[in-house]
């Protein structure tokens, strides 16, 4: 009997063991399930929506959600539920890649500065400059002197996001460096971008998913705060942020306008954060059983 | 402890010069012409030209940085390009409003954040844990703005009962400070249950308790006082992060602070002050963080040894360790 259940613990790998411990959260299961369903809306936008995002109707101008319209339509009478299914590429792509920029940034930064003492001085006195200015006022001063684009607007976000990871990266390397089998894998001659890319990297991943699912929920509300003050996407582009600014000016007649953009951020980072959570949980190893 | 405060006084100098370098070479390399912005496309380049020079727009990069940290030197942020007075006497008097509303909301979101943040964790597992901790990550989900155009729609558009925008009356301040607030609150209270969590299980308070103890006084003198560092280093974030916050909050309902006076000037390009703002919101939030460190040492008193130790030799290194020690 013991020797079974050793056999089965032996089977698990560490993803397998992961989710054995995620399945168990149930928030996090339905998080990841609607994760999911925006992520598949996203793929298949074009086929999905039953109109385009641009197609106006100067007919059917300001509808209250109805059957033809569930989510209504704006001052132009483009249909808002088309508007968010083509809208939710922007958000979950933006979250996606400027967490994306700022895990290769700060990853590099990180580990360079946990692995070569003579930097971590210069590196990690520089992120605590960046850090002392909020997040979005630098991701504001990035997208102004770039000029506000997609891509801009993703590399803001994700450079302003950068000084963070470096840190996580940095104190989960330095917790790592010290173990013996990285001391072994030196022993026998790694050199040391072996020993960081064989070693350390995949063992110092785990705060960093969770850092990085958690900052994607924070990338998103940053990306559509920085459209909604103007300096993000710009209309006609469906950008859920943007959406809401335009839609601010009819709050008093049209209250789908200002209501469904947000909710539609507020479901896709609760998901976000739901999962971070779950998954914090089950790689956190205190809490193995 | 007195050296250390001298210390970190003096640490935030070169952090300030920092910050105004690094934003002043990102807003360097930004595309548009102050001049044509603030003289209209049709002025003569005598007029540009002067502009320039009252302003201080002529040189290279390097001359521009030198009188920028020459000004600052002086306490003087320049000029603003809009309306060419001084950016500093206009920021002071935008900065009050935005301190006054940052100051309420932290203030409520304290009180929400540990109040529930103690109920969840008393009760884990129970009706109210489950109901605040669903709440309070909703809370975190939702995007500051849109918390505040859905406390206008209800209160303003459908109840009618508060003003949408303004500042000034107290019936103004409700909803910007709940706004800004209740995003605190949610980060508060999910850092005070697991920490309040992690210190009820300790051996302590079942000692407490064998004694016989009064149970509000065992949460509060034994279980809050030993769960507090956390607590602390969240509300210490969530200060800044309220400056930040202002931002939005303040374009959604009209409030002449700090953070509209950001993003109007961002829109206008007028750089000057856009600069203006960020150093003096890296240095408002130095000092927080200063103070937040020295609140630790009321807290435990072992953090206070530590600074002093930290403090003895002239050594930032150390001492930046030791705050970030502090910082979790």
């Amino acid at each position: 009997m013991a020797k079974k259940t050793r056999d089965k613990n032996q089977h698990h790998s560490m993803v397998g063991e992961v989710w054995h411990q995620f399945k168990k959260n149930r928030n996090a299961v339905i998080g990841l399930i609607v994760l999911c369903i925006f992520i598949i809306i996203a793929v298949f936008a074009p086929v999905i929506a039953p109109y385009g995002y641009d197609d106006q109707d100067a007919t059917h101008t300001k509808i209250a959600p109805c059957r033809e319209y569930p989510f209504g339509t704006d001052n132009l009478g483009r249909d808002v539920l088309s508007r968010i299914i083509h809208g939710s590429r922007y958000s979950l792509m933006i979250g996606f890649l400027a967490v994306t920029i700022s895990i290769i940034a700060g990853g590099i930064l990180g580990v360079l500065a946990a692995f070569y003492p003579k930097l971590d001085n210069i590196i990690m006195r520089t992120m605590d400059l960046f850090m002392a200015i909020p997040q979005m006022l630098l991701a504001m001063c990035i997208v102004a002197a770039l000029g506000s684009s997609l891509f801009n607007l993703m590399l803001a976000v994700g450079l302003s996001s950068t000084p963070q990871f470096a840190r996580v990266v940095r104190a989960s390397v330095l917790s790592t460096r010290g173990q013996e089998y990285v001391e072994a894998a030196r022993a026998i001659g790694g050199s040391d971008f072996n020993v960081i890319v064989r070693h350390i990297i995949p063992n110092s991943l785990a705060p960093l998913i969770v850092q990085a699912t958690l900052s994607m929920a924070r990338a998103i509300i940053s990306a559509s705060a920085l459209s909604f003050l103007g300096f993000g996407i710009q209309a006609p582009k469906p950008e859920w942020g943007a959406m809401l600014s335009a839609g601010r000016k009819y709050i008093r007649q049209c209250w789908w306008l200002t209501v469904i953009p947000g909710l539609a951020i507020m479901v896709v980072v609760y998901a976000l954060n739901v999962v971070g959570d779950g998954l914090r949980d089950s790689l956190d190893p205190r809490l193995k059983k | 402890m007195l050296k250390f405060i001298i210390k970190r006084l003096l640490w935030i100098i070169p952090v300030l010069f920092g910050v105004a370098i690094i934003v002043f070479t990102i807003l360097y390399f930004s595309p548009g012409d102050p001049a044509l912005q603030a003289l209209g496309d049709n002025a003569s380049p005598e007029a540009i030209e002067a502009f320039n020079k009252d302003m201080g727009l002529d040189g290279t990069y390097f001359d521009r940085l030198v009188r920028l940290v020459t000004g600052l030197c002086k306490g003087d942020l320049g000029k603003s390009y809009k309306t060419r007075t001084p950016v500093i006497n206009e920021l002071v008097t935008k900065f009050k409003v935005t301190l006054r509303i940052s100051a309420y909301a932290i203030i409520l979101g304290i009180i929400l954040g540990i109040f529930f943040g103690i109920i969840s964790a008393l009760y884990q597992n129970s009706i109210w844990d489950t109901l605040s901790t669903g709440v309070a990550l909703f809370g975190i989900s939702m995007p500051m703005f849109w918390q505040g155009l859905m406390l206008i729609l209800l209160f303003s558009v459908i109840l009618n009962w508060l003003p949408p925008s303004g500042y000034g009356t107290w019936q103004q301040m409700i909803m910007p400070v709940v706004a800004l607030g209740v995003n605190s609150s949610a980060t508060i209270m999910r850092t005070t249950r697991s920490s309040m969590l992690e210190v009820m299980r300790q051996d302590y308070i079942r000692t407490a308790k064998a004694k016989g103890q009064k149970f509000s006084t065992i949460v509060i003198r034994h279980a809050l006082h030993n769960a507090m560092i956390p607590i602390i280093t969240v509300i210490g974030l969530q200060l800044s992060a309220l400056l930040a916050g202002s931002i939005v909050t303040e374009v959604i309902f009209s409030i002449s602070g700090v953070g509209r006076y950001l993003v109007d000037s961002m829109t206008a390009r007028d750089y000057a002050a856009v600069q203006g703002c960020v150093i003096l919101i890296a240095f408002v939030s130095a000092i927080l963080n200063l103070i937040v460190d020295i609140i630790y040492t009321f807290i435990d008193p072992r953090m206070k040894t530590m600074y002093e130790s930290a403090g003895v030799k002239l050594n930032p290194k150390k001492l930046a360790k030791a705050a970030e020690v502090s910082n979790g």
